[in-house]
């Protein structure tokens, strides 16, 4: 055969253990139709694994039981809080809510393997506001200022939902800046999921978070949060593929050459930084945070657990005239 | 049979018979986890008690970002990262080649015994992967999950490691001191 793909030995070994693009899988199984080498080195594979199961191991003694108590509460789940009556209101309001899953672990996917995000249903501004207005409130901790609407979000720059909500939800931000100047605020929070900077973290880690966090902070403060986030979500797949401290030092080496800083004054600003960064870490644990994006709508936790996805666009439209209104009412 | 997310989302909901089930399902695999590893059987035992009331702890945190089973695996392996620790401190040892004796018929017993010279020579990075996809069952992504490295890494990682035990078990390298 003259058109077989070149296999190496690793790649042999992942097609092995089924952990190869289906894609590839057929390319790689055709190969190995042809191919004594390759079928020889499959079963020296499979005799190292056949060695390795031998070893078993003795039964965990009677005495092992498991540990007394219940989980520390349930889970904090808004929606279920709410009354029977609304509870038809509250399935609309969670599925206007998925438009995607939010934060995903860590992993590169062929984009073959991603399935289309359903379109989510049409909204009924009735149902959403009646769902809405039974919503428990939590303070975020942040300042309203002047505002009457107050969005605070926690972001991890690695998170592609993040960057998907942040840049869908501009335009309505933006018509309400123009329509009604200063009295939406978005405030931006950081939960990197990286257990470098995060000591909330555990297990599932996007490597070069933290770093990312805080060169947002500094591009933010030199007009260029845009540019640097842009890059992070362009380079976002490639990153996870790198040990972390590659994935830090390739995201400071951008960071640096877009805001022009030299690598003393970055150092600096990287560390003064820092405090920050510790503050809103804090804030999100304080708030439960367990995905990103989480956003708080005047205190309303949007997603909550159980709910597979953040607002849509126009779940965020409704709500923000949803709470203006309700803040001309109290004025 | 509800999956394992299916059952810790019924814990999280205040149903406790749910995590009971949990732990019948994986007590013998975390308690495999530490013999494996050459924790002795009574310290075994408190260290897979240790990793249940972890999850314990933190169910009301626990989000299914991946699958339960490499959750629970990575906390098995920060506690056993924490008693070595501990371990180092007070001068003692756990290592793979303090694992327990082998029982069984006797060509058994010296394999068991070639698995545990042949994965004590590994470089310790090569051989946790290796022992999680083999023991732990657990896929590339979940091991990378565990360990908190690239995909990648857990790929070449696994792959140097099966190609030592190949050399080793082609007699090529019997005494393991090349690498």
């Amino acid at each position: 055969m003259t058109d077989t793909p070149h296999v190496s030995a690793e790649e042999l070994m992942a097609f092995a253990d089924g952990e190869v693009a289906a894609a590839r899988a057929g390319e790689i199984g055709a190969h190995v139709q042809a191919c004594p080498g390759c079928r020889r080195e499959l079963d020296e594979h499979a005799a190292v694994g056949a060695r390795l199961a031998v070893w078993k191991v003795d039964a965990p003694p009677a005495t092992l039981t498991p540990p007394a108590g219940q989980a520390a509460r349930p889970a904090p789940a808004p929606l279920a809080r709410i009354g029977a009556v609304a509870a038809a209101a509250a399935l609309v309001i969670a599925a206007v809510w998925a438009v995607r899953r939010p934060h995903e672990p860590p992993r590169v996917e062929a984009p073959s393997a991603t399935a289309p995000a359903p379109a989510p249903p049409a909204l009924d501004p009735g149902t959403f506001a009646l769902a809405w207005a039974q919503q428990p409130r939590v303070d975020p901790g942040v300042s309203p200022g002047g505002s009457r609407v107050l969005i605070v979000a926690f972001m991890d720059w690695l998170c592609h939902p993040c960057h998907v909500s942040y840049q869908s939800y501009r335009p309505v931000l933006k018509r309400y800046e123009q329509r009604a100047p200063g009295q939406v605020k978005l405030v931006v929070r950081d939960w990197p999921w990286d257990s470098r900077c995060n000591p909330h973290v555990h297990g599932l880690e996007h490597p070069g978070a933290c770093t990312a966090a805080l060169v947002v902070r500094l591009a933010r403060d030199r007009d260029k949060a845009d540019e640097m986030m842009q890059w992070l979500f362009e380079n976002m797949s490639r990153l996870q593929t790198l040990d972390p401290a590659d994935a830090e030092r390739e995201i400071q080496a951008e960071a640096r050459r877009l805001l022009g800083i030299g690598s003393v004054d970055f150092d600096a600003a990287i560390a003064a930084a820092r405090a920050g960064l510790d503050a809103d870490i804090e804030a999100g644990a304080a708030l439960d945070i367990t995905q990103t994006p989480t956003f708080f709508i005047n205190g309303v936790r949007v997603p909550s657990e159980h709910v597979n996805g953040p607002l849509t666009p126009e779940s965020l439209d409704a709500a923000i005239a949803i709470e203006l209104k309700r803040a001309a009412r109290r004025a | 049979m509800q999956t394992d997310d299916e059952l810790m989302a019924a814990f999280q909901a205040g149903d406790r018979q749910a995590f009971e089930t949990l732990f019948e399902r994986f007590r013998a695999p975390v308690w495999a986890y530490f013999r494996r590893r050459g924790v002795q059987a009574d310290r075994a035992e408190e260290l897979t008690h240790d990793v249940f009331v972890a999850v314990l702890q933190a169910a009301r945190r626990y989000e299914a970002r991946g699958a339960f089973r490499s959750y629970l695996f990575g906390v098995a392996f920060r506690v056993l990262g924490a008693a070595r620790r501990a371990t180092r401190q007070t001068g003692g040892e756990t290592s793979v080649t303090a694992a327990p004796e082998p029982a069984g018929p006797g060509a058994d017993r010296e394999t068991v015994l070639w698995v545990r010279q042949a994965l004590a020579a590994l470089d310790e990075d090569d051989r946790e992967v290796l022992m999680l996809r083999e023991y732990e069952q657990l896929r590339y992504d979940e091991a990378a999950a565990v360990l908190g490295v690239p995909i990648n890494t857990v790929r070449s990682r696994l792959f140097r490691a099966r190609m030592a035990l190949r050399r080793r078990l082609e007699g090529q390298n019997p005494e393991g001191g090349e690498r």
